[in-house]
């Protein structure tokens, strides 16, 4: 079961804003088709290799900690941020 | 040329290359089937107004001795596939307005073999459902019985072309989008090999697992406009490099000595008995034409359900992150922060399935889940594969399998229970899972009057033997008739 804690944090990873409603019921409904998804449990997995995705060092994954899109001190090898905006050159000079 | 219903495309083609009528003719036969028929069955997004110039054009060419391929062919597009010019929805609303500049490479090579754009239709949001309930814009009906759904999700390309308000569509297929409404309308719908048929343009659901198909009103129709369709494309680096030939060719050259291989699994309880004996009534069609029937297995196809769900959903989760009121289509909120306005617009503009989807995929490639589900899946998915793969390499030519387990279900039925209706792609997935051709064809209709559909699914690019295998069955059963008897005005 994913309480609605856990429905309200994976929903704001996503970007989604969602009513109490929709929590509960996205609780309910997550809670029955995890239940199915875990018949997978049944197989033995041990000798199969990870998809290369899993195996690729130059991705890392960042920490699952929703955080604004743009902060003062942006990703390296982004564009310069300032005030939660990207900075980026204008359309049109003169 | 007479009802759009009387002949399949490739006859009606011919009619044309006779002199015997023109693309006008056939543009304002689909366009009056439209207008009378559509405010019911709700096939249509968007009818595109310039058709018949369109189609004036193709009638131009033709007199000029500059006739192409396809010049002429009415042919509808799945919102979820770019037409230049015309708005693309995907079903949902939160694209509202977006207009795309460009066509889809499938849309822009029909296009250049003079097929007719007739406009867009209607989808569960963002490809993701079963049934066509879950567009934005309201539900598709089935042209057999006006109470039940098409399928899905490219539920209302089944239906435009099952009540003849086009000659052909195109669909995708993610999980079984373009067979299961193509078996519940009693139309040909074809999900062609992993990389067959480049997805530039298509929007991204799940790109492990999306196909463009064609659905059309037989075997060579969708033979033909695959062959058109497919190739190798410099937009899409995962198109196949093979070339795509033979395909309308192969539909001609038979069965005989084919090995057919029936899975035990896909036979159980769980199968409507009528649609078990459409299955029978292939298989014995195969055998009178030399192929040999035989059971098989796919040990791990039980699984394909959970594991399309942890790998679909975790790539939909990733792709549709690109829908943030910003590049495309509706912004709520506007006047608040960023972050504020991103929430605001996706919790808005999305519907519930694809905000189900969104979450579970994000829950599934979280940290602290990731090993135990998307990892997991991922592993589970290499042995559906394998089980395809081993079962072609003991000699088995190709599969056949019901296309679903039951018969087109009610309105509302299963919209309350996500579950229930992923369990309508049971059949479905794995092929999609195994990057596999795989094509639904009718077979004949039940005591209820309604379509009968099986799949067929070969090896790895081997789409001709896919075809030839269609072919000899549709040959033995026939095409369904018309579904709209009762809805004639």
């Amino acid at each position: 079961m994913i309480d609605p804690d856990g429905i309200r944090r994976f929903a704001a990873l996503a970007g989604l804003d969602l009513s109490d409603v929709e929590v509960d019921r996205l609780g309910r409904d997550l809670t029955a088709i995890l239940a199915h998804v875990r018949t997978i449990d049944e197989l033995d997995l041990s000798a199969l290799a990870p998809p290369p995705t899993e195996t690729t060092a130059s991705a890392p994954l960042r920490d699952d900690e929703p955080v604004p899109a743009a902060g003062d001190a942006p990703p390296a090898g982004a564009a310069a941020a300032i005030g939660g905006m990207f900075i980026v050159p204008g359309a049109r000079r003169g | 040329m007479t009802s759009p219903l009387a002949a399949d495309a490739t006859e009606n083609l011919e009619v044309l290359r006779r002199d015997e009528s023109s693309a006008s003719r056939w543009i304002r036969d689909c366009l009056s089937r439209i207008e009378r028929m559509d405010g019911r069955i709700h096939a249509f997004l968007h009818v595109d107004a310039g058709a018949e110039m369109a189609a004036a054009d193709c009638d131009r060419r033709r007199r000029d001795g500059e006739a192409r391929r396809l010049e002429g062919l009415p042919i509808a597009v799945k919102d979820n596939i770019t037409v230049g010019g015309l708005p693309t929805t995907c079903g949902s609303r939160i694209l509202g307005g977006w207009v795309p500049s460009r066509d889809a490479t499938a849309v822009a090579r029909l296009r250049a073999h003079g097929a007719v754009i007739l406009g867009k239709t209607n989808l569960d949001e963002f490809a993701m459902g079963s049934s066509t309930e879950n567009s934005a814009f309201g539900p598709t009906r089935n042209p057999w019985n006006l109470g039940l759904v098409p399928g899905g999700s490219s539920g209302g390309s089944a239906a435009a072309v099952a009540a003849g308000m086009c000659a052909a569509a195109l669909g995708s297929d993610t999980g079984g989008s373009v067979r299961q409404p193509a078996a519940f309308c009693g139309v040909v719908g074809m999900c062609p090999s992993h990389g067959r048929v480049s997805r530039s343009g298509l929007v991204a659901f799940a790109s492990s697992l999306d196909q463009i198909g064609p659905m059309a009103r037989s075997v060579r129709d969708a033979a033909l406009i695959l062959e058109v369709i497919a190739g190798p494309d410099p937009l899409d680096s995962t198109s196949a490099r093979e070339p795509a030939a033979g395909f309308v060719e192969a539909c001609g050259r038979g069965v005989a000595r084919l090995r057919v291989g029936l899975p035990r699994e896909f036979l159980g309880p769980g199968v409507d008995p009528e649609i078990a004996a459409g299955v029978d009534r292939a298989a014995r069609a195969l055998e009178a034409r030399g192929a040999r029937v035989e059971e098989t297995r796919l040990p791990h196809s039980a699984y394909a359900i959970p594991v399309y769900c942890i790998v679909a959903m975790s790539e939909a989760s990733s792709n549709l992150a690109r829908f943030d009121g910003v590049r495309y289509g509706i912004r709520l909120d506007p006047g608040s922060d960023f972050e504020a306005m991103l929430r605001a617009t996706r919790g808005g503009g999305f519907g519930a399935e694809v905000k189900r989807r969104i979450v579970l995929g994000t829950f599934a490639l979280s940290a602290g889940y990731r090993d135990a589900f998307y990892v997991k899946a991922q592993k589970a998915r290499t042995l559906i594969r394998r089980d395809f793969l081993e079962v072609f390499r003991s000699g088995i030519d190709l599969l056949l399998a019901p296309t679903t387990p039951t018969g087109p279900f009610r309105l509302g039925e299963k919209v309350d229970d996500p579950l229930a209706m992923y369990l309508s792609d049971v059949f479905t997935a794995s092929a999609n899972l195994a990057g596999l051709p795989a094509l639904s064809l009718p077979v004949g209709r039940s005591s209820l009057g309604l379509p009968i559909g099986v799949q067929l699914v070969g090896p790895d690019l081997d789409e001709p033997t896919v075809f030839a295998a269609a072919a000899a069955v549709e040959s033995a059963c026939g095409r369904l008739g018309d579904p709209l008897d009762g809805l004639r005005p």
